[in-house]
């Protein structure tokens, strides 16, 4: 091998880690990386929150939103996801949820936890929808991939006893579910991935809420 | 006073123009079932054309379907009870005419020839029987025999036998739309599992590693609801027991766990084989999703007088000359734990929605 494939070689490695790196460390959001030369501001006025302005003066100002790590991550991969870039955006999930669980597993409040996984689960959501669209050419395999990362993930808060969260998610898989087999995709992962939440919810959790929901959620899913 | 050669020949005459008003009922009577049959027909060729496309997850549309179709089967068919009615009152008026007629003309004595007379008109007596039940069946044409071909009860969309015997419908693809799965529970019992309750098909299992067989033809039942009072036709999330494994056997941990299983559905020669593959998860064993699915060519069955006779490719079934003669078209559930010993368990257990 020449010396110059082996240059070729080894920067097509690094591009790929680099990208997989650079978006864990998004994630991970250290918010003293931010520009604080820019007029961020907390009173940044958002029309969809139903606010109504007194002061016209107020719209005037240039004002920045608080961007948080989540939004900036999910903005990358959304990159990636134009590109066709599969690998990416498979690695960007994962990472993604990984982090998510790594806060949630964490974090003790019930209520943020839900806040939290409504946060994280709707930039899933984005990413699901943007993949049913037939500009983009893996829309099985992503709809495939994701099933089986969030089942993973739900077995994992499960496992862990935060029912809270597996509230949340579970109604969030299976709105996602129901769209998939409008679809016409495969939801069987998904079928499983909610049998085996209501049997451990049975067996171990003592959890007859959560268990009924799953139940409900999968006799409904194709509905 | 009418005099009587008169009153008789009228009395034809009118039992002809009620019988020509009769042959026009023909008009009311295409009117209501062509439409009716048209609509459940299209519905049917709906249903058996989905299945081609097979990548697809077509659960959903296929359950949508068959509901479909049954709510016109079961519509109330008024106007067919009406016509119904009008039938039977003027075949009632034209008969007892003709009995007027036949008693006003009698002689006395009664020679020989009358018990021909007598025959001949108990013929045209079961002829006009055998032509309204003929109409009556054709104004409500479900759930009778003369139309139960074109137009086959709800239920039996679910039936793999009916769909591959009667309809050149492609099995596989439509099996695949019913995912099947295999799982083990935590305490042993083999558990098939269906998103879409498909039936009338026989079985055949077996598990290299555990050594377990099972066999059988699989049948459901669903009475109708018992508060709505409608039937059902295709269920969903369908389990079935199709045996059990004691402990010695349940407790040595191997996996992954190899499955073969095959469906023989009555109107085709080659059998369906599922290759399984079951991982341990949490308590039981569960089968992955997508398992493979191929159509057996090197196996060949044929079914005669309900029993499944193996004609090619014997040797794939493993113990198949032990359980030959269990291999019978019942309804029934066999499972054996110890195949090499020879005695066929039943499975008791029903089927359950879960």
């Amino acid at each position: 091998m020449s010396n110059r494939d082996k240059v070729e070689e080894v920067r097509a490695y690094d591009d790929l880690y680099q990208w997989i790196w650079q978006f864990r460390k998004i994630l991970e959001g250290n918010k003293s990386h931010q520009n604080h030369s820019l007029p961020i501001s907390e009173k940044y006025i958002d029309l969809s929150k139903a606010v109504f302005i007194e002061d016209p003066d107020l719209l005037g100002k240039i004002e920045l939103p608080q961007l948080d790590s989540v939004t900036v991550a999910f903005e990358h991969l959304l990159v990636a996801m134009a590109e066709h870039r599969w690998v990416r955006v498979r690695y960007g999930i994962n990472e993604f949820l990984k982090v998510y669980l790594y806060h949630l597993l964490k974090s003790s409040s019930s209520e943020e936890a839900k806040k939290e996984t409504k946060r994280y689960l709707s930039v899933i959501r984005y990413i699901f929808e943007y993949g049913l669209s037939p500009a983009f050419p893996y829309t099985e395999s992503l709809w495939s991939y994701l099933s089986a990362c969030l089942e993973s993930t739900g077995m994992t808060l499960a496992r862990h006893d935060r029912w809270d969260a597996v509230e949340v998610l579970l109604i969030e898989t299976a709105n996602m579910g129901r769209h998939a087999a409008r679809e016409g995709l495969q939801t069987a992962p998904l079928q499983h991935f909610l049998r085996r939440l209501e049997n451990h919810c049975r067996h171990h959790g003592n959890d007859e809420k959560i268990a009924s929901l799953a139940r409900n959620l999968r006799f409904n899913l194709e509905v | 006073m009418f005099s009587p050669e008169l009153f008789i020949s009228f009395l034809w005459s009118a039992a002809a123009g009620l019988l020509t008003l009769l042959g026009s009922t023909g008009i009311f009577v295409s009117l209501v079932v062509q439409r009716r049959i048209e609509r459940l027909q299209s519905i049917l060729e709906e249903f058996l054309e989905l299945p081609y496309s097979e990548n697809k997850n077509l659960a959903g549309p296929m359950v949508h379907l068959v509901r479909k179709y049954q709510m016109h089967y079961l519509f109330p068919n008024r106007p067919g009870r009406t016509i119904l009615l009008y039938l039977d009152f003027t075949l009632m008026l034209i008969a007892f005419l003709w009995l007027t007629i036949l008693s006003l003309s009698f002689q006395w004595p009664i020679d020989p020839f009358f018990v021909f007379q007598c025959f001949l008109m108990a013929l045209i007596a079961g002829n006009v029987y055998l032509f309204r039940r003929l109409l009556q069946q054709t104004i409500s044409p479900t759930g009778n025999p003369l139309f139960n071909p074109i137009i086959p009860p709800p239920y039996r969309l679910r039936s793999v036998s009916y769909l591959s015997r009667y309809v050149n419908v492609s099995v596989k693809s439509v099996l695949q739309q019913a995912r099947f799965a295999l799982s083990i529970t935590a305490d042993g019992e083999f558990r098939l599992k269906q998103e879409l309750s498909f039936d009338d098909f026989y079985y055949f299992l077996y598990c290299k590693e555990k050594n377990f067989l099972a066999w059988g033809e699989l049948r459901f039942n669903f009475p109708p609801d018992p508060i709505t009072k409608k039937p059902t036709p295709l269920q969903r999330n369908m389990e079935i027991p199709l045996g059990r494994l004691t402990e010695p056997a349940l407790e040595v941990n191997q996996e992954p766990l190899l499955m073969t299983f095959y469906i023989f559905p009555q109107g085709e020669k080659h059998p369906v084989q599922y290759d399984f593959i079951l991982h341990k998860e949490d308590e039981g064993y569960h089968s992955r999703p997508f398992p493979e699915m191929t159509v057996q060519s090197s196996l060949v069955f044929q079914v005669k007088q309900s029993q499944l006779y193996i004609l090619e490719g014997a040797k794939m079934l493993p113990y198949h000359d032990l359980y030959e003669s269990t291999y019978l078209w019942n309804g029934q559930r066999y499972y054996s734990e110890k195949p090499a010993e020879g005695k066929p368990c039943r499975c008791e257990a029903p089927p359950e929605v879960c």
